[in-house]
């Protein structure tokens, strides 16, 4: 437990110092591949805040993604909003839609849970397409707004955004551990472990399930507003349960469910390493899935049980000088 | 732009011991090469691998005075939008300068934001027909727009004097459905009523509902736009249903996807109203078709696909306008493309339509002509009394 409590804290502020330490030298494609793991890895973190947390599988996750990235782009497009105002609307327009889905959907339980947020992606995809005017339909929504640059940022539009997904991404990790830690995060961990039990004990239990999905949906929504604007384009493909809907699935299982930096890495791992592979594109997509398959059927809990397992593993530290000199002096 | 190869004395050697030095240039491309759309994208990064060999076997290509050596680098980009961006980004870092492609309708528009602020990037599309995407500046278009597949269907239902038609189109397809208005506009104005109008997606297999719909209006033609996975299974399915209608597809629909989906004789009498392509040319004996036709088979034993015409093309069109600009400064070759002439350039495989003065492109659009193909047997026919006009060297 106290392992898992560094690895929390510990992670996150490695691959904050990776991340950052890259900044300078990468050039504009290693800057996007980074930037498009790091707002991955926001969606994991705000999908394991579901999942991990409550034990409810949703595939409307990709869905609310969208909702966030479409808001943006209308907002800054079409109205002329400021992109960081636009931002806190797409994220409060997906928790609300969000909340919504969830009223819905926690009338049901286990499989029909899945299969009826599966349905939600499927209709919400739809109405990306159908919805023209307002999402541009199947070509897309074009011409949306970069993001302002920060100070010292300027001339460099794909540090910019790598430097903003980083700061959503640390919002986001830090909101989820504080969530976790407080008094629904706890009952949502009582739920996932046993709804029955948790109700018998008085805890809420519609009203923790109903705070971690609009929780989950509200930084989903941040996430596709920060994508929308770095690509100046959004196309609904991307916010399909095929594309994102299934992957921040494959994300957090990979990573770990219910630890928060255990996604981060599987965000990672799903997001770079199909770049990685380019060099051997004809044989990538069976290099992806002999991995998938690999941490399903080897590290059923993912990259985050394997670190855990592994520290395990290392010998116990022996008392130390320090510890026998400190004995020796209080003698 | 440029890298000065290591190998250049081993070129002076072969060379004769003379001491021409060659430089290697780098030409991007962004094409499916692995993924759903791959048996299109394959075709064309082969086609344009094929045609970078033929030019560095034949010494080089010579721009203002310097020989150089082509290499292509790939960006595979599976047909979808994000990893079209990373794999267009990777091209840029590699300090490519000269990308053809994509493919992909959802690439092209996702790219076009970074190609738009790049003036030092030269694009020529060889694939999608996305609405949008060509700039006329630096972005060029050597494949037809929708509204040349939709006109070649409308001109097709004139000719047969069909007053009414319904439409089946792939919701996801960008190119089609984009162009879907004009399409109705340009229908109306021809004297054909659109008695139905339905849609399907790329996977779908159960199509009876849609069909069962269209059937009920009656209409003389049901027009079906998408890819030929699907087209085929609607025309079989329809034929189930008993739908008695002239079918007309607007897709490029190479026959051994066809028969994967549908008995060879089930599609008798389906017509085909697309750009004219490859294998159109081929079978009009068009000399540059099927040299390259036979040298692709002889490079990977197999025939060129529908593609591999625009490949082919797009390839001869930059390299010309180089040697024309004399040199790989990329606003100078889009200087050039803009009053490049059809007959300027050397191997082309499609017709173009000449524009204004003879000119290749108008507003960055190039205009291949588009006709109608009948099924016949295992493959797709010319209607009779077709015929091409040669309008390139060949």
């Amino acid at each position: 437990m106290r392992r898992e409590a560094i690895m929390r804290w510990l992670l996150p502020v490695i691959i904050l110092v990776i991340a950052l330490a890259a900044v300078p030298f990468a050039n504009d494609y290693i800057l996007y591949v980074l930037t498009i793991a790091v707002l991955m890895s926001t969606l994991a973190v705000s999908y394991d805040v579901l999942l991990g947390l409550t034990g409810y599988l949703s595939l409307a996750h990709g869905f609310l993604y969208g909702v966030g990235a479409y808001t943006a782009a209308y907002l800054t497009t079409n109205s002329g909003w400021n992109f960081w105002l636009a931002m806190l609307a797409a994220a409060l327009m997906s928790a609300l839609i969000g909340a919504i889905v969830a009223l819905v959907a926690f009338r049901t339980k286990g499989i029909y849970f899945a299969v009826l947020t599966l349905g939600i992606g499927l209709v919400g995809f739809q109405f990306f397409l159908v919805l023209e005017p307002l999402t541009g339909g199947v070509g897309g929504f074009v011409g949306i707004p970069g993001i302002p640059s920060l100070p010292g940022l300027a001339d460099d539009p794909s540090r910019n955004n790598l430097v903003v997904a980083i700061v959503l991404l640390a919002v986001t990790y830090f909101a989820a551990l504080v969530f976790l830690r407080s008094s629904i995060g706890a009952a949502c961990l009582a739920v996932r472990e046993d709804v029955t039990l948790a109700q018998s004990l008085g805890i809420r239990v519609g009203t923790a399930r109903l705070a971690a999905f609009t929780f989950s949906s509200a930084f989903a929504g941040a996430a596709g507003a920060v994508f929308a604007a770095i690509s100046n384009f959004v196309g609904p493909d991307d916010f399909s349960v095929m594309a994102t809907g299934f992957q921040v699935v494959v994300f957090v299982v990979i990573g770990g469910m219910g630890t928060l930096w255990g996604p981060i890495l599987g965000a990672f791992l799903v997001v770079c390493l199909p770049e990685v592979l380019r060099g051997a594109a004809t044989y990538s997509v069976a290099i992806y899935g002999i991995l998938l398959l690999f941490f399903i059927l080897f590290a059923p809990k993912g990259i985050a049980g394997a670190v855990l397992a592994l520290r395990r593993l290392l010998p116990a530290r022996p008392a130390s000088v320090t510890q026998t000199a400190r004995h020796s002096e209080a003698r | 732009m440029k890298r000065l190869l290591a190998t250049a004395a081993i070129a002076a050697l072969l060379a004769g011991g003379s001491t021409v030095q060659a430089e290697e240039l780098v030409l991007g491309e962004i094409h499916p090469i692995t993924g759903p759309a791959s048996f299109y994208g394959l075709v064309m990064s082969q086609t344009l691998k094929m045609n970078a060999e033929q030019a560095n076997a034949a010494g080089g290509i010579d721009i203002g005075g310097k020989k150089y050596q082509i290499s292509i680098d790939t960006g595979d980009d599976q047909a979808q939008a994000t990893k079209g961006v990373a794999a267009f980004r990777k091209l840029l870092a590699d300090n490519v300068h000269f990308v053809i492609g994509p493919l992909a309708s959802a690439v092209a528009p996702a790219i076009k934001p970074v190609i738009d602020a790049r003036p030092d990037v030269l694009q020529i599309i060889d694939g999608s027909i996305a609405d949008g995407v060509v700039n006329g500046k630096n972005s060029f278009r050597v494949q037809a727009d929708a509204d040349t597949y939709n006109d070649a269907a409308i001109d097709y239902l004139k000719s047969k004097g069909i007053k009414s038609s319904a439409i089946l189109t792939d919701r996801g397809h960008q190119g089609f459905r984009m162009s879907e208005q004009r399409m109705m506009k340009s229908l109306k104005n021809a004297g054909v009523n659109i008695a139905a109008q339905e849609y399907f997606q790329m996977g779908d297999t159960d199509f009876s509902a849609q069909i069962t719909k269209l059937a009920a209006s009656q209409s003389e033609a049901l027009i079906l736009r998408g890819y030929p996975g699907e087209g085929a299974l609607i025309t079989k399915q329809a034929q189930q249903l008993g739908y008695k209608g002239q079918i007309v597809w607007e897709m490029g629909a190479p026959p051994s996807t066809v028969m994967k989906n549908i008995p060879a004789t089930q599609m008798d009498g389906v017509v085909n109203c697309i750009p004219r392509m490859m294998a159109d040319y081929i079978r009009l004996n068009v000399p540059n078709a099927i040299k390259v036709a036979d040298a692709f088979h002889a490079r990977y034993g197999k025939d060129a696909g529908e593609n591999a015409a625009f490949s082919n093309d797009a390839f001869w069109i930059l390299t010309t306008a180089m040697q024309k600009a004399g040199g790989v400064e990329p606003g100078k070759v889009a200087a050039v493309l803009k009053d490049l002439k059809v007959t300027d350039v050397p191997n082309l495989i499609i017709q173009y339509k000449p524009q204004e003065n003879g000119l290749l492109f108008k507003n960055g659009q190039a205009h291949p002509p588009s006709a109608c193909q009948i099924w016949h047997g295992e493959n797709w026919a010319s209607l009779p009394g077709d015929h091409l006009d040669l309008t390139t060297k060949n």
